[in-house]
């Protein structure tokens, strides 16, 4: 065994780390090189000392600590409490924003037009039972439907913009909570 | 102090043992963690404020009220992060880890403002009057130990006082400050080896 080897030895002897069989040709080389003894000796010395020093800086806690993280915690509403409202918040807007985004959603097939469409007031006509209506709901079903274009991507834009301060707003909390 | 003297206290300390009628860490973590038992917290304060007040207060090399303002924040982080606790680990390392973020937070800080004199500051030195010569000896061993840690990088300080406070394994070590196990000893021989060049002189042969 070199000096390098023994200095990693009496390092892991100090955490009590070593094998019986490491700890024999450590003990072996120690006996014949003074140089390590001395560092098997300045190593234990520094790990006695630190462990009465780490002692001392202990006594200055103080007793009604305890009194005061609990007062601090009771007092305080978790950070977890505080991310589940602000997803339910987050919900009931995404919900109202997208039965807002829905009313502006076509749906009344307008025959005699370029472009056709629904929209809600003919669908509540049509379940009040009004058979005039049925018919002609009948007979525009029949068309293949065409939406406006304008109508699909303010919509879509609308649902993007509340998606991503979605993800945005949980992503702040999740910090926050890491923090 | 003897080392039979020190192991004592550190035995006492340790207090993660279960004796007879006593939950283990582990056990009231999870009552914690499960019912938000704010009693087996308690207990759990208990337990560690002395570990953690000395592992913040060498840590920060501060005031001892810098400590206890840096041990209840722990403390109360930990618990709001309750749900991040896994049944199946260790508690020690677990707490360790919030406590040790927490000081490297207070180090980043203090390095960007200008250093405050303060007496509370100053290294602890020894009392040099009545004592006698071998108390004298460890007591400026300590206050260069002292001088020296605050010399190590906030990392290979952080893994050297988790070694000595509570004997944590390496494996431990390495889940509380989040680093390799292989990293863990390297910052530690290389923490020893820096602190045995500055403490020469100070040591017996």
């Amino acid at each position: 065994m070199n000096c390098r080897d023994a200095d990693n030895l009496i390092q892991e002897s100090l955490d009590r780390s070593l094998s019986a069989r490491d700890r024999d040709r450590l003990d072996a080389h120690l006996q014949t090189c003074p140089a390590c003894a001395k560092l098997w000796t300045e190593y234990r010395q520094i790990a006695r000392t630190t462990r009465a020093w780490l002692h001392t800086a202990g006594d200055a806690s103080r007793d009604d600590l305890k009194a005061r993280v609990l007062a601090q915690i009771a007092a305080s509403p978790a950070p977890a409490a505080r991310f589940a409202r602000t997803k339910t918040t987050l919900a009931w807007t995404v919900l109202a924003a997208a039965v807002v985004a829905g009313a502006f959603v076509p749906l009344e097939r307008i025959p005699d037009t370029a472009h056709t469409a629904f929209t809600l007031p003919s669908m509540m006509t049509i379940l009040s039972g009004d058979m005039a209506v049925l018919r002609h709901f009948g007979e525009t079903l029949q068309q293949p439907p065409v939406v406006p274009v304008s109508s699909l991507l303010c919509t879509a834009t609308l649902i993007s913009a509340i998606a991503a301060n979605v993800f945005l707003a949980q992503r702040a909390a999740r910090r926050r909570e890491a923090a | 102090m003897n080392a039979i003297a020190c192991k004592g206290i550190i035995r006492q300390m340790a207090g993660s043992r279960s004796a007879e009628g006593e939950l283990s860490d582990e056990a009231l973590a999870a009552r914690v963690r499960a019912h938000s038992d704010t009693a087996a917290y308690g207990e759990l304060i208990d337990r560690y404020r002395v570990r953690l007040t000395a592992l913040t207060r060498r840590m920060l090399n501060g005031s001892p009220e810098e400590a206890e303002d840096v041990v209840q924040e722990a403390f109360v982080a930990a618990y709001h992060r309750r749900s991040t606790y896994r049944e199946s680990e260790a508690f020690r390392p677990w707490l360790y880890r919030i406590a040790i973020n927490r000081c490297v937070d207070r180090l980043r800080v203090k390095s960007r403002k200008p250093p405050a004199a303060s007496l509370d500051d100053a290294p602890e030195e020894p009392a040099t009057t009545g004592e006698p010569l071998p108390s004298l000896l460890a007591a400026e061993r300590e206050a260069e130990l002292q001088r020296a840690v605050e010399g190590l990088p906030p990392k290979y300080r952080a893994v050297f006082l988790l070694r000595h406070l509570d004997d944590l394994s390496y494996e431990d070590i390495a889940r509380a400050t989040e680093l390799p196990l292989g990293t863990v000893k390297t910052h530690l021989f290389r923490a020893r080896a820096q602190l045995r060049e500055a403490l020469q002189g100070y040591l017996e042969p």
